[in-house]
């Protein structure tokens, strides 16, 4: 914290060197905050670079009122929300291009069934927090896919705690119900799990 | 539980706000109803699924190295214009001065050489090789020899060899005097002017970035 308070100042005072080492540990969570926003790796690379220069552009503005995680997630919200506007949304890249712009879809599970099957979830599911709104979709990205708190969220996106949550939910409606036409890769075998639960504990 | 009580519990669920036995009755009423029990098995696997979603997720090259160049172009370029901001100030000051004497100079009464006719000494002889003896004369002859030359009414010209002009160095203290005394004041009334309009804009950007990055 002292370190980042150090490098904090000397960057205000126009150091490169020092803004590097300050917002380097916050890249790589913006350029996915970026993907998921934009849905696309080009215009994300774009909206994340935009949202690095406006930070070094008001950081001798910055306050200081919230963490600088949260200021640096709310310009990047900021500057993605931006270009969303400035262009219609596309469709999204498939996820071979992304894969070539630096994604592998991570998997726990083992063999290249189970990573093609991890990796058309994730193909479907980036689709689906694409479709949302572009309100909602901060939000549940900010909460579900960064794992921020509410509290940060809200800060993030400058409405309330309530707002928040009441979008969050929303968003969760809405992509579960896309992800419901997808019955192979959502919660089937959770279903097949349980009712095999149900039938021992009956068989007991 | 009915089914819309269920919908309105899984959103709490996958924050895991519920306690024990709001979750357990939720459960119990999956058990008894295969739509919600696919409800609740597509809420599970997308959490799961979100909460991963980006573990894979490297910043690209171009990214990382294009936010650092671009960082630095706009640092050393601050820093050129935050250094000595007075010197440069008063050194565009002085070129405009400079260039406003100048050209007070040259026109006080007309063109050279027939404002300055002692300052300016001619000296022609014949050059049958000159390439361009017109431009030579509108150089070296008063204006209505110029204008002689241009009807064709003007004895053939004679090529210049060599024009020097030499500029009364009285007549230009004299102009500096003048223009000093007349536009100093305005010049640095229009840079504190200039100045101020600045540090007002300055601050009314500030205001707009701090809005724009607080409100959304």
């Amino acid at each position: 914290m002292q370190e980042e308070s150090r490098l904090l100042a000397r960057a205000r005072r126009g150091d490169p060197d020092a803004f590097e080492r300050l917002v380097a540990p916050y890249e790589r969570k913006m350029y996915a905050l970026s993907l998921r926003m934009m849905g696309d790796p080009e215009d994300a690379r774009d909206a994340a670079q935009d949202a690095m220069l406006r930070i070094w552009r008001a950081l001798p503005d910055y306050e200081e009122r919230a963490s600088f995680a949260t200021w640096v997630y709310r310009v990047t919200s900021s500057a993605c929300l931006d270009a969303l506007r400035k262009r219609k949304l596309r469709a999204h890249e498939s996820l071979e291009t992304m894969v070539d712009e630096g994604f592998s879809p991570a998997s726990g599970e083992a063999g290249p069934e189970a990573a093609l099957m991890a990796q058309a979830r994730n193909e479907r599911l980036a689709q689906g927090i694409g479709a949302l709104p572009e309100d909602l979709r901060a939000a549940l990205v900010l909460r579900d896919v960064q794992g921020e708190r509410y509290e940060d969220v809200a800060q993030a996106l400058g409405v309330s705690v309530g707002t928040v949550k009441s979008r969050i939910h929303r968003a969760r409606e809405k992509l579960c119900a896309f992800l419901m036409q997808s019955p192979e890769l959502f919660g089937a075998r959770r279903v097949q799990r349980d009712v095999g639960k149900e039938a021992g504990k009956r068989e007991l | 539980m009915n089914c819309e009580t269920f919908a309105s519990l899984l959103s709490r669920l996958w924050d895991g706000e519920l306690s024990p036995d709001e979750e357990e009755a939720l459960r119990l009423h999956a058990a008894s109803c295969p739509r919600c029990a696919q409800l609740l098995a597509v809420w599970e696997d997308a959490r799961d699924a979100l909460a991963h979603l980006d573990d894979g997720v490297q910043p690209p090259e171009a990214f990382s190295q294009g936010w650092r160049d671009a960082v630095r172009r706009e640092a050393f370029g601050q820093k050129r214009m935050r250094r000595r901001p007075l010197l440069r100030a008063v050194a565009g000051l002085a070129a405009a001065l400079v260039l406003l004497v100048g050209s007070t100079a040259l026109w006080r009464e007309g063109m050279l050489p027939v404002a300055y006719p002692d300052g300016v000494r001619v000296e022609a002889s014949a050059a049958p090789d000159v390439q361009e003896p017109g431009l030579m004369l509108a150089r070296a002859l008063p204006q209505q020899d110029v204008a002689e030359a241009a009807a064709g009414t003007a004895q053939p010209a004679q090529p210049v060899e060599e024009v020097e002009t030499r500029m009364s160095q009285r007549a230009f203290m004299e102009d500096l005097a003048r223009v000093c005394g007349a536009v100093l004041p305005w010049a640095l009334g229009a840079l504190a002017a200039a100045l101020v309009a600045w540090a007002a804009v300055r601050q009314v950007r500030r205001k707009q970035i701090r809005r724009k990055d607080g409100s959304e």
